[in-house]
């Protein structure tokens, strides 16, 4: 198996079926939740937070877009 | 056409458009003799093989073909083949769709055969109306590999999931990656990638088998319907 390959597929694949499950932009995330994204991005997300983030993210997958952008951006 | 003209086409269609592939179809569908005969030899038991391996019987088999050829042929479904994917996995996945939707109308007929159920109190007209409500599907083989998917990550660790995601989605750098899960190493983020990878599988295998066990679906045959097959169900990306 080869997860990048395997993804890669079926993300494209969910795109067509469901475009808001891989992480289709939704616009900005609501204020509660965009500190806590930003406070993560930022590398001080202990790991009850990480935990929280990611199953909200799991539920939520429209705000990836900022997370990942939010990461790119501190890591610059 | 001069050789710059077809260069600057070339040049603009995805790498992995199958040329050669797509004039075969091409022809299949101006009805050439010989590439209906070269359809026959080569693509034909492609989806027998297919088939079998899908679970159906020789016999289903060779009648499932025969609906895929009818699709392909008379209902045009073959224009829907843009050459992004090899024409074989195309007609692989079609001849998948078509069995799937074959099981599910044997699955009806079987009580439409059997109107005087003694085990059941209900109106035999309104149990088939109810099925016919649900059955009929443009392509059952989609909607079914959405249904699967959906369901695997829903199961999957979240934290595995969001790795995954921010890795190959919104390529974030593994070393961030390791930052943001505290210092941990590269090691640990591939681990928790393949998790993520391996559990979505497991988990779509196992609700397809629960869902259509008479479908034998292989995790290499679903990465091609849902990859280079998909237009076979889908039609033509945007």
């Amino acid at each position: 198996m080869n997860a990048e390959h395997d993804h890669s597929i079926l993300s494209n694949f969910l795109r067509r079926m469901v475009p808001d499950v891989e992480g289709h932009d939704m616009g900005d995330p609501p204020e509660d939740v965009a500190p806590r994204l930003d406070a993560f991005a930022a590398g001080k997300a202990d790991a009850k937070e990480r935990a929280a983030l990611a199953q909200l993210l799991k539920e939520h997958p429209e705000y990836l877009r900022y997370l990942g952008k939010a990461i790119r951006m501190k890591a610059a | 056409m001069s050789l710059q003209s077809a260069s600057n086409i070339t040049s603009a269609l995805p790498t992995s458009f199958h040329a050669v592939d797509y004039e075969f179809a091409q022809d299949l569908l101006d009805g050439d003799k010989a590439a209906w005969t070269r359809f026959d030899q080569e693509l034909k038991p492609a989806m027998l093989s297919k088939l079998a391996a899908a679970g159906a019987t020789n016999a289903d088999a060779h009648e499932v073909v025969g609906i895929v050829m009818e699709k392909l042929w008379a209902q045009k479904k073959l224009a829907a083949y843009t050459g992004s994917g090899p024409l074989i996995g195309f007609v692989r996945t079609m001849a998948a769709n078509a069995w799937l939707e074959y099981l599910r109308k044997h699955r009806r007929m079987v009580p439409a055969t059997n109107f005087a159920r003694e085990d059941s109190d209900a109106d035999p007209l309104e149990e088939l109306s109810k099925e016919e409500r649900a059955a009929p599907q443009e392509s059952p083989l989609a909607e079914l590999l959405r249904d699967a998917l959906l369901h695997a990550l829903s199961q999957t660790d979240a934290e595995a999931l969001l790795v995954m995601r921010l890795s190959l989605l919104q390529d974030v750098k593994q070393r961030d990656l390791c930052t943001l899960w505290g210092g941990c190493h590269e090691g640990t983020i591939s681990r928790k990638k393949n998790e993520a990878m391996e559990q979505i599988r497991d988990a779509t295998l196992a609700y397809l088998a629960k869902r259509e066990p008479s479908l034998q679906i292989s995790w290499q045959d679903l990465l091609e319907a849902c990859g280079e097959g998909a237009e076979a169900i889908l039609g033509p990306s945007e």
